[in-house]
Formats: structure tokens, sequence, C-alpha cells
């Protein structure tokens, strides 16, 4: 993995750029209110394994102003875009508050119950499959 | 300079389910096992599910395919000729690392294609033959599932199966509706605590690497007891070739550590566990004198016949809270509805049918970008991203038929690490394979219909398969119509066996590794029985 450090206008563009991709909605933070969004900027951008592709984009990245602009952008530069877009969303989606504003849980070990498939067992819902012979050859 | 390495009585090549379940079981029985592998240990905490960014690194540096992971510990695959990508691991515990961990057996009918559709062969053993080798590693790995499913004949479970969740108890009653057989996931990971390996915390990164170390990946079921037993494992060690004796049988092999340094390893009997690509490419590397067209291909049929399982998926999207990021994935439950051969549906043989979650939010979001722009970014990407987690997978496996023309061989300009001809692959999908995937992907379409899918996308192949290789080096009675007998041994070469899914006849459509394993302790024990034959 090539860790590459983005500069302060790279973040800046990035930013820019995400702020017109996924801004503010009911309920979700817009793209650069998202706390700690740099250091998920970085992280993003040496995990997504597209270091080169990426300093290109970034350094081919024209001033964006709003989503026609960036629909131009997209179309004329489909490949830069593409990285760009997926390092934006890749940093955004893996904020806390982002997820947890989408009701994923944070706390990630879920371990089933002891009864939990009994329960649903207990429903009866394997009974059509068993009672009409299903699947049988 | 060549190192010579001291004679044991077993030499296996590969450290993937296969390899490991004939090292666990020939060194228990006392006989001295060398296990080369070209790759390393892995641990759980490698694994990118444990981590934030873990969908942007299963893009690179954790994708199935070895070509666009780029480790050294891989070779690369010319697959510029194939419809599909195969995908592989090269790790101690193979291609399991990054395995899903679906349980399968294959039916009875699987074994008797020829008889029951006039098609294909007939393997030269039985459901019953492997029944108890079957029974013999789900308990060995811990399998957790629900006996009783009436497609299958009897099998139990020590373990129960994981819960179906919110999604799962959703499509068990459109299901239901339909009318349509489907059972709870039978799995290689224990539901609770089973040896070394911890109780699933259902994270749903499975196909990763399971950072929890619950999932039954033979680096952990399988090589500490291998290892224990006496077996030794060499990581790092590439073989090169398999070398031949004056009287034509196996006598080691040449492999390359990590320095490049050239190694030989001589041994009284020679396993090849190298998974359905790697032990053909090995076997076509083996020229001599004796053997001009590569080693125990006096068919002509090492590398031919690859099977590859096609699969195809339909996402569904739902309003409701279904837990999507929930696991295992795994499967929450199978569908063997459409496995058989039904004239009427204009194909032969069928597929299995499985659903999963998706657990991502880019995995999700990926759905939409078909969108015009406007739909798919600015404020329109909040009523998109609503649906992470409320997405389920219901994907087709689709049996692959053996045909010759879809093959393995070495490729003559790609190298990989060590310098030593990479495998050059040649598939194509079938019209009978097109014809099932279509079928299928409009079956799965109404079973999300059925729970009430608001969107459904539908993806008619992919284009990496699912890890599936099988049948380069198939078992038969008949020396001119297969390259190992029953019992996993090379017709010509008698002290050269084959334990992996290159021995397949025909592919089944069910996950293939719970075969794979009960094939290769079967093998395995036969050895043990007739050692007398190779060690005196």
């Amino acid at each position: 993995m090539t860790k590459i450090m983005l500069s302060i206008d790279d973040l800046t563009k990035l930013k820019s750029l995400g702020d017109i991709l996924i801004p503010a909605s009911e309920g979700m933070a817009g793209f650069s209110a998202v706390s700690d969004i740099e250091r998920l900027l970085q992280l993003a951008t040496t995990a997504s394994g597209t270091a080169p592709q990426m300093v290109a984009a970034i350094r081919d990245l024209p001033s964006v102003a709003n989503l026609a602009e960036a629909k131009t952008f997209a179309q004329n530069a489909p490949a830069a875009f593409a990285v760009l877009a997926q390092v934006i969303s890749g940093a955004y989606y893996m904020a806390r508050e982002v997820l947890i504003a989408l009701n994923y849980p944070l706390e990630r070990r879920n371990p089933a119950g002891v009864s939990d498939f009994a329960d649903e067992y207990m429903t009866g819902i394997v009974d059509p499959v068993v009672e009409n012979n299903r699947g049988a050859a | 300079m060549t190192k010579t390495q001291e004679e044991v009585e077993v030499l296996i090549v590969g450290a993937g389910p296969s390899g490991a379940v004939a090292a666990h079981t020939l060194a228990s029985a006392g006989m001295s096992v060398v296990c080369l592998e070209q790759g390393d240990w892995m641990s759980p905490n490698d694994y990118p599910g444990n981590r934030p960014e873990y969908e942007m690194l299963v893009q690179k540096d954790w994708n199935p395919n070895p070509n666009t992971r780029g480790r050294a510990a891989d070779y690369p695959v010319n697959s510029s000729d194939s419809d599909l990508t195969p995908v592989m691991f090269g790790a101690v515990g193979g291609s399991s690392i990054l395995f899903g961990a679906h349980w399968m057996r294959l039916k009875p009918s699987d074994f008797r294609v020829k008889t029951q559709d006039g098609i294909c062969d007939d393997w030269p053993i039985s459901y019953e033959d492997l029944h108890p080798y079957y029974n013999r590693i789900d308990a060995f790995l811990g399998v957790s599932g629900l006996g009783g499913d009436p497609a299958y004949p009897e099998q139990d479970f020590e373990m129960p199966p994981h819960p179906l969740g919110k999604g799962g108890m959703r499509m068990a009653h459109a299901m239901n509706s339909l009318g349509w057989h489907w059972w709870p996931g039978t799995q290689a990971i224990p539901t609770f605590k089973h040896k070394n390996l911890a109780q699933c915390v259902r994270w749903g990164m499975c196909e990763s690497g399971c950072p929890a170390g619950s999932k039954a990946s033979f680096d952990l079921a399988y090589w500490p007891h291998a290892i224990s037993a006496g077996a030794q494992l060499i990581t790092g060690a590439r073989v090169r070739e398999i070398v031949v004796d004056a009287l034509g049988h196996a006598k080691g092999v040449i492999w390359i550590d990590r320095d490049g340094n050239e190694h030989q390893q001589n041994a009284k009997i020679v396993i090849l566990a190298a998974n359905g690509i790697g032990t053909a490419r090995l076997l076509q590397l083996s020229k001599s004198q004796a053997f001009p067209d590569g080693l125990a291909n006096g068919s002509g049929l090492v590398g031919k016949n690859l099977m590859l399982h096609p699969n195809n998926e339909v996402v569904g999207l739902y309003d409701e809270d279904i837990e999507g990021w929930r696991g295992p994935a795994g499967q929450l439950m199978y569908s063997l509805q459409f496995y058989e051969t039904d004239a009427d549906r204009g194909f032969y043989r069928g597929a299995k049918m499985n659903l999963m979650p998706r657990p991502g939010v880019l995995s999700v979001l990926r759905e939409f970008d078909d969108l015009p722009f406007e739909q798919r970014w600015g404020k329109a990407i909040h009523d998109i991203d609503r649906y992470a987690g409320h997405a389920m997978s219901w994907a087709a496996n689709i049996e692959d038929l053996p045909e010759e023309s879809n093959c393995i061989s070495l490729d003559p300009d790609l190298k990989d690490s060590d310098g030593i001809p990479a495998p050059k692959v040649q598939y194509r999908i079938s019209e009978n394979s097109w014809k099932a995937m279509d079928y299928m992907l409009d079956r799965m379409t109404e079973m999300h219909q059925a729970a009430g899918a608001r969107h459904v996308f539908r993806h008619r192949l992919w284009t990496e398969q699912p890890g599936h290789l099988l049948g380069t080096a198939r078992c038969g009675d008949d020396p001119t119509r297969s390259v190992v007998d029953r019992w996993g041994r090379a017709h010509d070469v008698p002290n050269l066996f084959i334990v992996d899914g290159s021995v397949m006849v025909t592919s089944g459509a069910v996950n293939p590794t719970a075969t794979i394993a009960a094939w290769a302790l079967r093998c395995a024990e036969h050895i043990i029985e007739t050692k007398r034959d190779f060690v005196g």
C-alpha cells in the first residue's frame, strides 16, 4: 500500500468537490462539515490503492462551483472523476456520525444469542419446506 | 546451486484446504510430511474488515483477483481469452482466507450426470462413498447448519445455524409464499466457539478474511492441528517442477525460496494440492523425456475441462430495516429449487442460489451508478444512501459443464515473481450456462419482488468468478479419459496424487470446498492404507 500525504491545497480541492457531490441534507452532514474529514480523506486515499491516479486527478481538477460543473468535469474526465468520487465517498461513509445517521451499529460485534435461531425455528418458518418435501430430487 | 533436502515420506504442494487436510491426516498417522506453500501465514489482524476504510481496501490490496492485488505470493493469471477472471489467494489456508465459507455438499445426482441426464461423465465414486468423509470434515470444522433439508440425504450438524435475522426471515416468508425450496445456510463458520475458532460476531466481512478469527479458513481450522501432529510447513516456497526418476516415479520437487535460492525436496509420495489452475500448471511445467507433454498427461486431459462456476446476482433494496450489515456473509439461506435438470427449462442441470447480506455502504451506492448524474450526486445522494443497510443479494452459482476447450496452458510471456511461466486461461461460457444464468436471474428477481424489494438490480454475470477452480485433472477409472483414479492417484505416475478441485469430473452447482476437503481426507486415508506400496 503506497501512502501519500495530501497537501492542504489537495484537501481544499477535495472538500470543495465533496461539498458539491455530498451536500448537507436533513439529518446528514455536508461533506466538509464531517468532523475529522481531512484525516478520513487521507485514510481513504491511501486505502484506495490509486495513489498515482489520485495525485494526477487532484492536480488536474478544475475549479468546480456547482453540480452542473461537476457533471461537466465527470463527462470530460470520467476516469479522474471516478477516482476522486470514490475517495470522497469512501471518506464520508466511513465517518462515525454518518454511519450513526444511517442507523449502522458502531459496535460491530454482534454475536448470536444462544436461542436466536431456535426462536426463529419455533415460529414454524421451515415447516412448509419440510412438509412439502421441497427440493427433493 | 540446488540444495537437496532430506527425503520425507510425503511431500504436499499447496497449503490450502486440501493440502491442510492431507497433511493433518498423514502426519497423524505417523508419516513424515513436508508441505510447501508459496504464500505466508496470515493474521486476522491483517484483514481489512475491522478497519473503517475496509471498503476501499478490498478494491486493491485485498481484492480477490490476484492480478489486481499484485502480491509476490500470488502468481499472475492471463485471462485475456477468458469470459471469467479466476480468483485465488496464495497463503497458508489458500483461497479459504477469502472464501465465504458456504459449506455445501454435492448432491447424489452430481456424481452420476451421465446416467441421469445423458451428458458429461459419471464420477468413479458416488455420494455414498464420500458421505462419511463429509461428516468427519464437518465435525472437525464445527460446521453450522440445520439437518433435515429435504434436498439432501440425511445430514446433521453439531452447531446450530446462524440466525436468519430480519432480512432472512423476510425472505424465508417470501420463499414460502412462492412455494420454493430454501434452507438456513450451512457454513464453515461455527456459531459458537469451536476449538481454536472464536465465536462468530457477525461482522459480515467473511470474504475479505475474518478479523474475528471465527471463520474456518484452513490456516486456523486445520493447520495448527496438522503441525501439532508433526507436519512440517515451509512457507515462501514456490514449486517450479516435479522431478521424476528413471522409472517414471515422482522423485520430489524443485522449489524456490524467498531469496531466489533453489531447493530440491525428495519424497516417497508427492501430493498436489495447488487448486485447479496451479496443479495443472505444475504438471505442465514438469516436462521430461519420459513425459514430454507434461507429467501424468497420458490422457492429454491435464489442464482441460476447466470449470469455473459462472455466477450472477440480483440485489434487492428494501424500505424496511433488514439489518443488511449483519453477518455472516456467509449465506443466510440457500435454495436448491432449480438445481436439477428440468427439460422444460431448455438447459441441463441448474444452480444453487444463496442469499447474502450487503454490509458496506459503498457497495450499495454503486448499484445506482447508472443513474443520471443529478440523481446520483448532490442532494439526491441522500435519497439513495438511506438504502445502506437495507440490501440483500441473491447470487446463483451455475453448474458449469466440462468442455475440453476450456483449459489452462502455460503463457509464453507472462511470468511470476520467480520467473516461472504463469498460467493462461482460455474459457468461454457455454450456451447452456447462459440459458441457466438468464433463467436464474429471473427467478432471483421474483424472490426479491415476493419479499417486497423497492429496487432490484440485476447483474447478469460476475466477471470475477467465485474462486471455484475445477476439473483440470479429472478422476476416472479409464486412463484414456481421466488423469487420476478414484483414489486421486495419477494413472501414469503411481506415487503422485492429486487432492484438490482439479479432480472433479463435473462441477455440481454448489461451493466445492466441502467436497474437496472430503476427497482429500478419503485420498489421504487410502495412502495410509496402502503406504507399504510406497515406503516399505
